[in-house]
């Protein structure tokens, strides 16, 4: 019996030995230094106000409290930061990235992202929905009132974008395209705050934005004033072949699954190829900020980020301000979760792949 | 809340403790940002952004504003003195400014700007508490086709900047127009002339290429030459410059007052902004003032224009950003946040509900604008002895200033090959008596231009010409050109008729000015000209495969570039063959190929940084420099170079390892400098 006692005291004392030992080895590790945290848009961005923000709480819980020194790698829509990360970044945990996941460049295999987006070592992830949003004036005669009211339209809508190949175009038009609305797509926008802009000048009728974006902005500038309602969402892929309603988004905010099912009956889907498109897209946004370390980073750093950012998830302050600034509830993914998430992304069929290059390329002229 | 009490209650706001120290501390903050190239006011945002969260409204927006309100102020510091734009809004102050500084009126330059900068920010912040009940329906009828119709109208002022050659100038602004094609095009989702390098995809950065093509040649001249800054020396400067300056400000308050609308206007327009408000203000000037010939030498009035409208433009930039939260800039996007932070709503209610919390801004606009103004003119004539210090002592610093601002941006070694390239390219412009001016206007407006263009295509198709608003611009653009026309051929009719009457040419000083296009040297220019015909046909042959949308921008500028080009090229044929003839007129200038070749040779130095960069590490490579150039170029004693390197390790450390920490380049054979 002794015995036992004993050995369960030198158990315990060794474990707890190991944790005190551990933690203290926590704590030097990143004492004294800094970190690079590389973000792969511009300065005032989204992605450069988040980041911040989320690196401002995650702080609290590195050990050895390393200064945070913030880096603007932007170029090729999020690519070149990438780039710079998985090229020219150190494996020491010295420097880490804060993206917007340039995901559609890898899936489309764009020649700008020279990396795998999959072989970054995953901190963790911020998911951001998508809601389209439409001028209540869209068709003449009707004051619009709800999706309802547009899905039947035969006046063609006018929807903005930044480019053929990219995300906010892929989507726009496939939402347009699966419901067979007719639409007048312009892009060559340079930023979220012209299309707007464009809406609020009636040279536009509908977009789609990230909740912060819709939120932060969209809520202020076109929906409160009375000139644009809310659409729906992309939503979130789930199992049998569905897109379920985002937790993150208000129910009164329909998925676009819903949409559908309302125009074409329960169980009807699109053609296979948008239907998948708008389920990769939607699980893009699912982890459409990522905080990662380059391939290779000491096991320490990536555990120590990865602690740090379990205890930020979980910090009222933090989620308390993310509400503030985003207008919605923090969804995210465990830097584990995100690791195995990307693969799935990445990992695209050839025939969607193909489809996704030639849809975005029908659109160039 | 009536407007009144509004008005007030923001005055009182800001004047309670501690609001009006932390917009001190952001004013001090922002003329810090503003002088260092490659900072600016952008930076500066992203920095103090981080310090508002928690912070009440009124002193969050003292805090930040105050830095904004004061880069576009001291940023004349680097154009005036060094010849460096110290932020995108005073590029075109160093047409004037810098040549001043060379004639030993650096103080009177600063002045000047300084007096018209404090102007310009007060009268732009009151323009924007005017125009709030109105301005919704002002910034609504501006869209695409308007912003395209208004960069064809900014085209115009090349003329005015092009000096003696219409050809060169109109062929450099071909040049520019060409250079904003370089990168994604996003409607049509084609990568031009990337040479498969991305950090080509998001456009030439502007920062490099501005250094390049007006700080590299001016420290290529410093270095060869030894000479400072100002040609004439301390002694023979007449005291009180700074008090002229702000004289010739007062005296031309007319110019000023104009100059400041254009720049409130300017910055009301969403996407047009910073980068081409001192250009069209300078353009402007050199347009419509008389006695416009010493424009580009040296004259007061293209300092005064340029920094009364950058300074207002950031009143103007408020209104969109506050009115319909549409951020105009970067900096505005940012200010932006900083309302969603504060828990405020920018957008009409913000007009009515939060109407003093408005005129917290106005009234830190106009504080901050005087306060810093106040400031640097009485430090002014204290800074400007920097022209008086011999070349070779300020040359090393000048040269980390500008790597460094080069690097700031994103911190890649693309940036330090653009200012490179475009270094070399700034000097045989120089040397050939092309303006650099028009490439750089060029540059801006192409962006703009491309982008209106297609999507007022898409939106309005030809109707985008129709507009109310795009037919006056069209009237107003021939107007213009009618008028500069008309002015170039007197211009041309006096000049000959001097000539007749047997006139000596114009009286050459002792003081080498920086001349745009002023001078004519044929032996230097034509291989510039054969350059250009080989960019543009380059440019046209690559752009065939494009779509439509892709292609019709730059395909268009070759055709037109590379027919302007040649003019250029046969009109330099023409002068070589009227030298060996000896039939050429006195304006024309030889090479002193001796000079040549050691600007070249330092140049080789300057490449070497880059070179060793790569190898070793930027900062072992920028302190090694400094001690070369110091031991070889400088022959310094050794008190002196230690001195000298141990400022610059301060410097650089303090500076961009602390202040505004950079992510050095590093090989990956070394360990860490920096972590």
């Amino acid at each position: 019996m002794n015995l036992l006692k004993y050995s369960s005291f030198a158990v315990m004392a060794i474990a707890l030995g190991s944790i005190g030992l551990s933690a203290t080895a926590d704590a030097q590790f990143y004492k004294g230094k800094r970190i690079n945290i590389i973000i792969n848009y511009g300065a005032g961005g989204n992605t450069d106000i988040q980041g911040r923000m989320v690196m401002r709480h995650m702080a609290k819980y590195i050990p050895g409290k390393p200064r945070l020194i913030f880096r603007h790698v932007s170029g090729a829509g999020g690519a070149v930061g990438a780039n710079f990360l998985a090229e020219a970044g150190k494996t020491n945990g010295t420097m880490m990235g804060v993206f917007t996941i340039p995901i559609m460049a890898q899936v489309m295999k764009a020649p700008e992202l020279r990396t795998d987006l999959s072989q970054f070592q995953f901190v963790g992830a911020i998911g951001q929905q998508t809601i389209a949003h439409c001028r209540v004036d869209a068709i003449p005669g009707i004051k619009i009132k709800s999706w309802r009211d547009l899905v039947n339209t035969k006046h063609p809508i006018r929807t903005g974008g930044h480019g053929p190949t990219s995300s906010k175009d892929l989507r726009t038009r496939l939402f347009f395209d699966a419901l067979k609305i007719p639409l007048k797509h312009v892009t060559g926008y340079k930023s979220g705050g012209q299309i707007r802009a464009a809406i609020l000048k009636n040279e536009l009728d509908c977009t789609a934005d990230s909740l912060a974006g819709f939120y932060g902005r969209v809520n202020k500038q076109l929906i409160k004033p009375g000139i644009s309602i809310p659409m729906w969402h992309i939503g979130t892929p789930g199992p049998n072949n569905t897109i379920l309603h985002s937790p993150s988004v208000a129910k009164n905010i329909a998925s676009f699954q819903e949409v559908y099912e309302t125009k074409f009956g329960k169980g009807k889907r699109p053609p296979k190829m948008i239907w998948n498109a708008l389920r990769t897209i939607g699980g893009t946004r699912e982890m459409l900020r990522i905080l990662v370390f380059k391939k290779g980073t000491s096991k320490k750093a990536v555990n120590i980020m990865r602690t740090a950012w379990d205890k930020t998830v979980k910090d009222k302050e933090f989620l308390a301000e993310y509400k503030k600034v985003n207008s919605s509830i923090f969804v995210g993914k465990s830097g584990k979760e995100a690791q195995q998430f990307i693969k799935g992304l990445v990992n695209v069929p050839a025939d969607l792949q193909k489809f996704l290059l030639d849809y975005a390329n029908a659109a160039k002229s | 809340m009536t407007f009144m009490e509004a008005v007030l209650d923001g005055l009182r706001l800001v004047l309670v403790w501690p609001a009006p120290g932390y917009m001190l501390l952001g004013v001090a903050i922002g003329m810090f940002f503003g002088a260092v190239p490659g900072l600016g006011g952008l930076v500066g945002m992203a920095i103090l952004l981080p310090f508002t969260f928690g912070m009440e409204p009124q002193i969050a927006f003292a805090f930040i504003l105050g830095m904004y309100a004061v880069t576009t102020t001291a940023d004349t510091l680097a154009s005036v003195l060094l010849g460096i734009p110290g932020t995108a809004a005073s590029q075109a102050t160093i047409l004037d400014g810098y040549p001043m500084a060379q004639k030993g009126q650096a103080s009177r330059a600063l002045g000047a700007a300084y007096t018209v900068s404090m102007f310009g920010g007060v009268l732009g912040a009151i323009f924007l508490a005017l125009s709030i009940p109105v301005v919704r329906p002002l910034i609504l009828s501006f869209s695409e086709p308007e912003f395209f119709a208004l960069a064809v109208l900014g085209l115009t002022m090349v003329a005015a900047l092009s000096g003696k050659s219409i050809y060169k100038g109109t062929a450099a602004a071909c040049f520019g127009l060409m250079l904003a094609c370089v990168g994604f095009a996003e409607f049509g989702g084609v990568r031009r002339y990337w040479f498969n390098q991305n950090f080509l995809l998001e456009g030439i950065p502007i920062v490099p290429y501005v250094l390049g093509l007006f700080a590299i040649p001016e420290v290529l001249e410093l270095a060869v030459r030894n000479t400072s800054i100002s040609r004439v020396k301390r002694t023979e400067v007449e005291a009180g410059g700074i008090l002229r300056g702000m004289k010739d400000a007062a005296q031309n308050w007319w110019l000023a007052l104009r100059c400041t609308a254009i720049g409130v206007y300017i910055g009301m327009l969403p996407g047009l902004g910073g980068s081409i408000v001192d250009w069209v203000a300078y353009g402007h000037a050199a347009q419509s003032e008389k006695n416009s010939e010493n424009f580009g030498k040296g004259d007061v009035r293209g300092v005064i224009a340029p920094e009364a409208a950058n300074n207002a433009m950031k009143g103007g930039a408020l209104l969109p950003t506050i009115a319909f939260a549409i951020p105009g800039s970067a900096s505005m996007a940012i200010l932006l946040s900083a309302f969603f932070i504060q828990g405020l709503e920018p957008g009409p209610q913000i007009l009515t509900t939060n109407l003093n919390i408005t005129f917290t801004l106005i009234w830190t606009l106009v504080m901050a604008n005087v306060v810093g103004a106040l400031i640097l003119l009485i430090w002014g004539s204290q800074v400007s002895k920097i022209t008086y210090i011999q070349g070779h002592i300020i040359v090393p610093t000048i040269i980390i200033v500008v790597f460094m601002g080069a690097w700031v941006g994103n911190g890649t070694l693309g940036n330090w090959i653009v200012l490179l390239i475009f270094g070399l390219i700034g000097y045989f412009m120089k040397l050939g008596g092309w303006p650099r001016p028009p490439i750089v206007l060029g540059f801006v407006l192409g962006k703009i231009m491309e982008e209106s263009l297609g999507i007022s295509m898409q939106t309005h198709g030809w109707g985008s010409l129709t507009r109310p608003i795009v037919l006056i611009i069209i009237a107003l653009t021939i107007v213009t050109i009618v008028s500069t026309v008309r002015k170039q051929n007197r211009k041309n009719k006096d000049a000959q008729e001097a000539r007749k009457a047997g006139a000596p040419k114009d009286v050459e000083t002792a003081v080498q000015i920086a001349e745009e296009g002023g001078k004519d040297c044929p032996a230097a220019s034509w291989p510039l000209a054969a350059m250009l015909l080989v960019i543009f046909s380059y440019c046209y042959y690559e752009a065939i495969p494009w779509g439509f949308s892709s292609k019709l921008f730059p395909h268009s500028v070759a055709i037109v570039g590379f027919c302007l080009a040649l003019g250029a090229l046969v009109k330099d044929f023409k002068t070589l063959k009227a030298i060996k003839a000896g039939t050429a007129n006195l304006d024309v200038v030889g090479v002193d190929p001796a000079y040549v070749w050691k600007s070249m040779y330092f140049m080789s130095w300057m490449v070497g940084i880059f070179v060793f960069t790569i190898a070793i590490g930027q900062f072992p490579t920028l302190v090694l420099f400094v001690l070369l150039y110091l031991v070889f170029w400088g022959h310094y004693g050794w008190r002196v170079i230690v001195i000298y390197l141990i400022g610059t390790i301060v410097f650089l450390l303090g500076m961009f390892n602390e202040i505004v920490p950079v992510l050095w380049h590093e090989p990956s054979w070394l360990p860490n400098f920096f972590v």
